[in-house]
Parts: structure tokens; sequence; C-alpha cells
């Protein structure tokens, strides 16, 4: 399997995950188009596709829990920094290696995906986090490599979005950096 | 000092040609000692470097951008199944502007090895002493014996249990034991390339092109003529559409694993016996953590300066997999990022970090029949892709290395111990540890796997049908190319590679230097 199908839509009906519900699902990916429609994104990305950040921003609370800020602006702020944050870390993989990830949060954001795997009907981002954290769980103990990498990823990304914030810190008794030094481009807060 | 020639691919408004004596792909380990080495013998050197040339004032020491700015692939290239994230620089420097500094020198087991069963000759222990002591004075290589906790534990488990462990020595000069080295030091006291070998190569005459991807080499007869390269955009990922071109009568493939084998590959070059991108190593790392009763502290200070080599060779060299033990503290995106928890999982193990206690282990491989290494193929778009399956004889390792760093662990004081694995649990004691781990069904994307130490894939040795280029780094087929870099490796080492790349670079610039000039180096 070329490395950049492992967790695309063909990987992912190849690896028979769809396989015992074959002819819900055909006529499900028949339809794929009717994905729904993402809102436009909170701010122009370069590598982060829209449908990308409605999961990412579904996950984060939930593998994060209760290291988030409670209250609605300080959740905002980190989840608004996080997003600026994996769209500049994910401009700089190679093409390769981006059009992966694009294909993971495509492939996520599929009807019959979302149906068959998250067990939602709604977007991603009217799912309940009980629903979310429920997939998350049985992805990251799955039988299927392919459910296991999805996890492995999405929680990456989650850990990437926030652990490099100064908010962050205080909670886990990171003094941050020893030097002071100018922020980079890119939404780092 | 005259003014220093940099060409800044991404701000190329034309193509460029540049004339030259020697043309050097990649200025990390391999291509800058062997830049330095020719330059100062009075040749005129071009280098090719396919990432930026940050200074270290420009060092963010923030995890995130560094990792995205000064890494290949944001430091998770994944193997083909993508089960282990290979980790390599890729900015002016290579890996050593962003390693920990560890500096080994090859183990004598290892180089026996390749004598005695690959019939290399020439790299014995003796031969190469006075290489590894001419790189440890230029670079300042010596032991470190200031330990932050995280090290001091290792110590403390490796001295109950009676294992042999000892002093990491370190490239650094002036180092204020600040414990970022992972993101570029930011006073330039790690004696990385970028601020040694690469600037002494410039002030030398030497020309340095940034931000530009070798495509390929020109092959015309049993000669290179050129190395053709494309521009890239300033995030080092587009194709700007302005082509450079190094021409030169000698060149320098030092891309390091992966990418050297995939430039042979893409410009191809004769391989007869198909040993290009073959063998191809990672000593896979794998991760222990642990909660002590005392403050850790595992994001400051120097990261790495005990070693454990007590089941390096645990089965001697050609047996079961052997692996070594080190700290693995660090800033916290690459410390949380080993825990695959969710929810209050992560909340509270997060809320713990001041008594986090992180080690890892590298598992040798190369040595063994069942342990062929990966192999190096190309994707559609040219990149390089390492296809490295895990077999049982890893599986091996990781298992007998996740069941010593435990005890270890334990014997340092540990309250609790989990590996890092999605399928494991917190163990209370080293009893509890053992039958847990014993019976732990290890498995893909559940273990958490990486390596900051891909080696191989134009394999040294004296028979072309089995390596891509003689123990002087000759590529076999093709006159006038060498690879310096540690793609050349046999096998893994068994140790950090960064200070065996740079010896035996020095010894086979130095060879090439003579031949170049006619005369002896000093």
């Amino acid at each position: 399997m070329d490395s950049r199908m492992l967790l695309s839509r063909r990987g992912l009906l190849q690896a028979g995950l769809l396989g015992s519900t074959a002819i819900w699902a055909g006529g499900l990916v028949g339809c794929a188009a009717r994905r729904v429609a993402a809102p436009a994104a909170v701010a122009p990305r370069l590598a982060l596709s829209p449908a990308g950040e409605e999961i990412l921003r579904a996950v984060m609370p939930v593998v994060l829990g209760d290291l988030l800020p409670a209250d609605g602006a300080g959740r905002k702020q980190a989840l608004d920094a996080g997003m600026a944050s994996l769209d500049d870390y994910l401009a700089h993989l190679s093409l390769p290696l981006q059009a992966e990830a694009l294909d993971v949060f495509e492939t996520l954001d599929l009807l019959p995906v979302r149906v068959l795997l998250v067990g939602t009907w709604s977007g991603w981002r009217q799912t309940s986090a009980a629903t979310v954290e429920s997939f998350l769980r049985s992805a990251r103990g799955s039988r299927f490599d392919l459910l296991r990498r999805m996890y492995a990823f999405l929680q990456s990304m989650s850990v990437l979005a926030w652990f490099d914030q100064r908010a962050a810190w205080p909670e886990i008794g990171y003094p941050g950096p020893p030097i002071e030094r100018p922020a980079v481009s890119g939404g780092q807060a | 000092m005259s003014t220093r020639e940099v060409h800044v691919g991404n701000n190329l408004d034309h193509d460029l040609v540049l004339e030259g004596d020697v043309a050097i792909v990649g200025s990390g380990a391999g291509g800058a000692i062997s830049a330095e080495i020719l330059a100062r013998a009075g040749l005129r050197v071009l280098i090719v470097e396919e990432g930026a040339y940050p200074t270290p004032e420009e060092f963010t020491l923030r995890e995130v951008p560094s990792f995205a700015r000064l890494y290949n692939d944001g430091g998770v290239r994944p193997t083909k199944d993508g089960a282990i994230a290979i980790v390599q620089g890729r900015t002016v420097g290579g890996s050593t502007t962003v390693n920990w500094t560890s500096s080994f020198r090859t183990p004598e087991p290892t180089l026996n090895y390749w004598r005695d069963h690959l019939g290399i000759q020439g790299l014995e222990l003796e031969a190469m002493a006075p290489w590894f002591e001419t790189m440890e004075q230029r670079l300042h290589i010596a032991p470190w014996e200031t330990h932050n906790l995280n090290n001091e534990l290792l110590a403390r488990g490796a001295a109950k249990l009676g294992w042999r462990h000892g002093v990491i020595k370190r490239n650094v000069r002036g180092c204020a034991n600040l414990g970022y080295c992972g993101v570029g030091c930011p006073i330039g006291a790690k004696q990385s390339m970028d601020v040694t070998a690469i600037p002494d190569a410039l002030d030398h005459g030497a020309a340095l092109v940034t931000r530009v991807r070798a495509e390929r080499l020109q092959l015309s007869g049993d000669r290179i003529t050129a190395v053709e390269g494309l521009a890239l955009d300033a995030r080092g990922v587009r194709p700007t559409g302005r082509r450079v071109s190094l021409r030169a009568p000698w060149i320098i493939v030092a891309a390091a694993a992966l990418s050297s084998p995939a430039l042979l590959m893409r410009s191809k070059l004769p391989d007869p016996y198909e040993r290009i991108g073959k063998r191809t190593f990672l000593q896979t790392h794998n991760y222990s953590l642990a909660f002590m009763p005392e403050v850790v502290d595992p994001f400051s200070g120097v990261q790495q300066s005990i070693y454990m080599d007590q089941l390096t060779w645990r089965d001697g060299v050609a047996g079961r997999a052997g692996f070594n033990m080190e700290a693995a503290g660090a800033q916290p995106v690459v410390t949380m990022n080993f825990w695959k928890g969710i929810g209050s999982e992560m909340s509270e193990f997060a809320r713990r970090l001041r008594h986090l206690h992180t080690l890892v282990s590298q598992i040798r491989d190369g040595f063994h029949p069942d342990s062929p290494g990966g192999e190096v193929h190309l994707r559609d778009d040219g990149g390089a892709v390492l296809d490295y399956p895990i077999n049982e004889y890893i599986w091996d390792g990781v298992r007998s290395s996740y069941l010593a760093m435990a005890e270890c662990q334990f014997a340092a004081g540990a309250e609790s111990v989990h590996p890092a694995c999605s399928d494991a649990q917190w163990y209370r004691n080293w009893s509890e540890a053992r039958a847990g781990i014993s019976a732990l069904r290890l498995r893909s994307s559940s273990v958490f796997l990486n390596s900051t130490h891909p080696l191989g894939g134009c394999a040294m040795g004296p028979d072309p049908r089995a390596s891509v280029v003689d123990a002087f780094g000759r590529h076999h087929h093709v006159a006038n190319l060498a690879v310096f870099d540690g793609s050349v490796f046999p096998t893994s080492l068994g140790v950090n590679p960064c200070l065996s790349i740079y010896a035996l670079t020095a010894r086979n610039a130095t060879a090439l230097a003579e031949r170049i000039a006619g005369r002896a180096i000093s």
C-alpha cells in the first residue's frame, strides 16, 4: 500500500472495516458528496482544511479534558491558538504528508464513516464530547492498525496544539523556556 | 575573514550555476566535516542544503514551530506502515543542530563485526582512534558531569542493579545546562555543524546554497558532472521554479539515511546488485514512563548525560536484539507525546509532569540474519519512504527493553511505571511490571516507537555485490562520487551516531582531499 493511502478512504475500505456492512456502506459511499458542508474556517489557513479544523476542534477538548480553560473565552483562545499552530506545523510538512493528513480529515468527515465509526449523523461540531470520546477509545484499542494510527494521529495533534501554549504551562508546572525569544509567525500563543 | 558566500534558495530570482572543485549534498555531520576539511585543503567547495540557516539568536525555544522548521517532516517522517517516526534535522547543520549532543565512539564490538563478518578493513579500534581524537578536540567533546535528576535516576537504578553505566561525552563549549538542545541551542554552545564546520568552511572560500533540494546527480559516462537542484519556497515545501546547478569534478553525497540513497536512486546511478537503499537501520527507540516521589523536572537541564550499556551486547554481538538505555526528558510537547491518554487520563498525567521520569532504549539492528533492516523506496513524487516492517526480532528487543527500563526505574525508587504503549497499564512494583510486560500485546501504533538514528542504505564494504561504497566512502561504480554520512554504516552502531559520522568522515574526506590535491594534508 502506498504510504499516502494508509489512512485514506481506499485504505479504510481495503482494510475491510466497512466490509461487513458493505451494501449499506456502499450505498452511502456512493453519495459521499453529501458530507456536511463545513463552515468557513475562522481564519485563512495554509494547510489545515475546514474538515480538519472541525474535527480537531471536537477532538482536542476531549483529549485534553479539564486541562483546557473552563471559561468560554479562555477555551476559545486555546482552541484558536491551537489551530493556528497546527496549521503552521502542517504547512511545513512535505506535500505527500500534508496530503495524507488532509485525506484522514476528509475520510473522517464522510457521512458513512461518521455514522459507522464515530456513531453520529451530525457534523463533528454538533457531536457530543461523549460520542467523540467513545470513538477515540474504540479507535485506540481497535484490532485494525488503521484505526489505531488514526487515534495516534488525532491524539498527537491535540498534544501539539496545546502543550506549546503558554496558557498550558502553569497547570503542569512547566516554567517555560529560560530565554525569551520573539515568537515566529504562525499563531504561537 | 572575507564575506561568507551564502545563497538563499527561496530568494533566488534567477537560476544559479556554481562551479567548484567539490560539490557536497547536505550540511550535516558528514557534509559539514567534509566541507571544512576540503576547503581548508584549498579546494573550492560548494554545499547544497534543503533546510534554512537560522542563527542561534533566531532559535525560538518553542517546540512546535521548531519541529516544523528545523526537522524533516516535523520530526515525524513515517516509515511505510507508519509504525515508526523517523526524526531527522532539516536545517543547516542537519541533525547536529537539533540533536542532544550525546557523543560516543563506535563501540569495539561493532567495528569488529564489520571486520569479521563483512570484511571491512582499516576501521579497527586502533586505526580509528586518531580520527576520534581529532574530532573530539575539534568539537570540544568531553564528559558532562552536571546531571539533572532524570539522568541521576538512571545512574541510581543501574547502580542498584549492578548494570554497567557511565557518563556521556558532549560536544559543547560554554554550555549553560539549559536542556533545549532539541530545538536548537539558543546560545551557540552546542558545537553543531551550523556554528563550527560550516562557518569555517565558508571562511575558507566554500559557498553554501540553502533551501535547495538536490534533485539528481547528472551522470555522464562513469562520472557525475553536476548536482541539479530545485530551489524551494521559504517553508522548504514547494519548488519555486528556480534551478540550481553545482558543477564540480568531485561529488560528495551527505544527505543522510533515506535521502542519500533516494538521491542515488532518482539519479538512476548504476546499481547492478540492487544494493542502494537496502539495509537501512533505525536502532528503534522505545520509551518507559515512571512517576518518582521526588521532583524530577524532566524539561530542565542537559537531557542526556548518563548511558547504560549493560544489555547492548547481552546475547553476543550477533545474538538477540540488544539495547542501550538513556534518559529522555524534554519539554512538554515531546514528553506528553509519549503518553496516549484521553481526558482525565491525560490531565492527571500532565499535572504530575514535574515528577515524570522517562527512559529510552535504542534497539540495535543489522547484526543478525533476522535483522536485515528496511528498504528505501521512491514515492511517486521522488521522495524517499522507508519500508521497515517490525518483525519478531525487533519486538523481542522492545519487550526486553520495556522490562529492563521498568526494572531500572523501580530500582531507582519509582512509585509507578508505564511503558509508552497504549495497551499497557500503570504497574506499581517490579513484579507487577514483569508479569504485565511479559504478557503485553505488542502491536504497531499502540507501541510508541521512533528513531533519531536512521543509518545505512548506502552500505560500505569491499564487495560490490553486498555494498554501495567502499570503506573510504567511494562509490563502487561511479568514479568521482563519494558518500560521507550515516548512510554508509553497514549495521546500526549500538550508540548515538554523531561522533561515528564525524570520525569516519574526517578519515575519508582527508583521504579524498589528499587524492585531489596530490599531497598529504596535515
